[in-house]
């Protein structure tokens, strides 16, 4: 890449608690429960990190987070060289987010024109006069057309709406975007579209991409980078291509075994790891190593009790690889 | 005798004088212990063609025409006393949301129970007999606590076992999954799969799998019908399709989803999106978004054509041609 690398967002121990200040329907405050824990993460301009985990593991609560949508119990968010915290709007202008369901993230009494426009005007992106002009070249942008300004979601396809809200996202030319599940509700033969757009736009704009997902196949395309998130903790980040071949955390490990492979037929024979049990409830997190209780490593060790006792730190391993396991050399094999 | 053999499902929707086709002459056959995939996107018509064969269509605005037999017995206009004497009993369903499809107020154990007792006539503690044996059977930890639990009380794996425990207390022959898996997470997912897998070896049972995942395809089903507005456009053993799809749908989904294996430089998606039901093109449905359109593509619905391996159909009028099919790859 022609461009020079920096930092367009860094976090730095962030945690997030939900204080579970509403009282149940039988009168129970339920108990407070940590969505994020110390998470420690950089981006740079240009680069798209995957962020991947199962449900409950905090990926979007992170997204959230960056874009100020729910309060910090810790740590700082850094976009550019400015505490994110400090002032709303310029967090506006560098962040900007793409939704998982393009049906209710626009607004259904708003043509696609005015949607468009709105954040035009708010940060005075571009001259009142100029506004028109801009919603029809961000409209071609996405592969529609400027006619399309006048009409109102209900008449487009699902993807067809998310690549207006993309264009929504772009318009004020930030230097990052979230993207959370931007593709799951699409069918696959529209995905690829949405995704390739997606990928033009950081190329050409050298946008930074925290791009949030369950589909490890999508993510490793698209991505330079990923995290892998278990229980509000990051497990592994590391270079999409080191850690597909050669994960360094058995929960990785367990992850990329369990996607389901097209072409049996002349693939090597795949034999999925199947963890135990389901995925331990925020208010129960095991002691030590959070995933130690569904570790197939752990029970192939002979249950040393280091992973019990003791927490991994998320550490740095050779080629820029990080990985919270105490036997990262011995997680690629099952 | 097959278990099953449906020949020219036809299913439309009827709304006033309007009528739009959902199920077009839908084939195929089902053996006991085999499991058949039904692959398409959304609006493919692959829901709608299982609930016919279960006969959960009803009597509102769809009406299905053609033929679909069950150990020989035609179920299409069969009275429904036939159809409820199959359901739940030797043809059995799962869903893909078990949250909506479980009572929210009623213990696990007394919804089996109720479900049990609707079918066969049972005391209360033969068919507690029964619902236990079976959330043993779908691997559930500690069934009798279980059984005392309410849904909310239950991961999301979990309650697709208790649907899974509820589906095949009868030992059905045949069970219809419709994307059983798409609502789980993917260590879940694994989980689940293996589940069917055993169970459908365990019980000799058939399994008419329904979605929209190649790899859970390929992972799972012996056969595979691939859906394309309600139309099968290709079909054949697992392994021949996905290795050799012949028609260029099967190869635009192939091609549209990245692996996980290999790094892909940049995905080729297939142009446009699924025509809309009311709106179906004349000819082969796919042709205005298909790369090698000919002519005569436009005109009229192409035949299936036989490719090189035994059972492998793909309708399209270039199914076959090698030359059309290596320029494609």
């Amino acid at each position: 890449m022609m461009h020079v690398r920096r930092p367009v967002l860094e976090v730095q121990g962030l945690s997030v608690t939900f204080a579970g200040e509403t009282v149940g329907a039988f009168g129970k405050r339920p108990k407070p429960f940590r969505a994020l824990d110390e998470i420690d993460l950089t981006l740079n301009n240009g680069e798209a990190l995957g962020l991947i985990g199962e449900s409950g593991s905090g990926k979007t609560t992170l997204g959230k987070a960056i874009v100020g949508l729910v309060p910090l119990s810790a740590g700082t968010i850094t976009l550019e060289a400015g505490d994110a915290a400090a002032d709303r709007r310029g967090r506006a202008r560098k962040v900007q987010m793409v939704f998982q369901d393009p049906y209710a993230s626009l607004h259904p009494r708003q043509t696609i024109g005015q949607t468009l426009a709105e954040p035009l005007r708010i940060h005075k992106a571009v001259p009142a006069d100029a506004i028109d002009h801009m919603v029809a070249q961000l409209l071609e942008r996405v592969g529609l057309m400027p006619h399309h300004a006048l009409r109102y979601p209900q008449h487009f396809s699902g993807g067809q709406r998310q690549r207006i809200a993309i264009a929504r996202a772009i318009a004020i030319e930030p230097s990052m975007i979230i993207a959370d599940e931007p593709v799951s509700a699409l069918d696959v033969s529209v995905q690829a579209q949405i995704l390739n757009l997606l990928d033009d736009l950081r190329r050409e704009r050298n946008m930074a991409m925290l791009f949030i997902s369950h589909d490890l196949s999508v993510v490793r395309h698209l991505c330079q980078r990923i995290a892998v998130m278990y229980l509000g903790r990051l497990v592994e980040v590391a270079p999409a291509n080191a850690l597909t071949r050669r994960p360094a955390h058995p929960y990785t490990t367990a992850l990329l075994s369990a996607v389901p492979r097209v072409h049996a037929g002349n693939a090597p024979v795949h034999k999925p790891i199947v963890l135990a049990g389901d995925i331990p409830s925020h208010a129960a997190i095991p002691s030590g190593c959070p995933f130690h209780t569904r570790c197939w490593l752990y029970d192939k060790k002979g249950k040393p009790a280091q992973c019990r006792n003791a927490r991994p730190p998320l550490a740095q391993h050779e080629d820029g690889r990080q990985s919270a396991c105490f036997f990262p050399k011995e997680a690629a094999s099952a | 005798m097959r278990l099953l053999e449906v020949n020219d499902l036809t299913v439309t929707l009827n709304v006033g004088e309007r009528s739009a086709t959902i199920v077009d002459k839908l084939s195929l056959t089902l053996d006991r212990g085999r499991c058949l995939g039904l692959v398409g996107e959304s609006g493919s018509g692959k829901s709608t063609a299982a609930m016919a064969v279960i006969g959960l269509l009803g009597h509102g605005n769809l009406s299905a025409r053609g033929s679909v037999r069950f150990q020989g017995a035609e179920l299409i206009d069969a009275p429904a006393r036939t159809q409820r004497g199959l359901q739940g009993r030797d043809i059995a369903m799962i869903f893909q949301d078990p949250m909506s499809a479980l009572n929210p107020v009623q213990r696990i154990g007394d919804q089996i129970v109720e479900c049990v007792r609707a079918h066969e006539t049972l005391s209360k503690k033969e068919a507690q007999a029964l619902a236990l044996e079976a959330l043993k059977r779908v691997g559930m930890p500690d069934p009798p606590a279980m059984m005392r639990r309410y849904p909310h009380q239950l991961s999301g794996g979990q309650r697709q076992r208790v649907m899974i425990a509820m589906a095949i207390v009868f030992k059905p022959k045949l069970l219809i999954a419709d994307e059983p898996t798409t609502a789980l997470d993917l260590t879940i997912q694994a989980q689940i799969l293996a589940l069917l897998k055993q169970l459908s070896r365990e019980l000799d049972m058939a399994v008419l799998l329904i979605t929209h995942d190649l790899g859970v395809i390929s992972d799972m089903a012996d056969d595979i019908v691939v859906l394309y507005a309600g139309r099968s456009v290709e079909s054949g053993r697992t392994a021949d399709v996905l290795d050799h799809p012949g028609h260029p749908y099967t190869r635009g989904l192939l091609a549209a989803h990245p692996s996980i294996d290999q790094a892909t430089e940049r995905l080729n998606p297939i142009a446009g999106m699924p025509p809309p039901l009311w709106d179906r093109p004349q000819g082969c449905a796919f042709a205005p978004r298909c790369d090698h359109v000919q002519p005569t593509c436009t005109q009229r619905v192409p035949d299936p054509v036989a490719l090189g391996t035994p059972g492998h159909l793909a309708a399209c009028i270039l199914a076959g041609n090698t030359e059309t099919v290596a320029a494609t790859r």
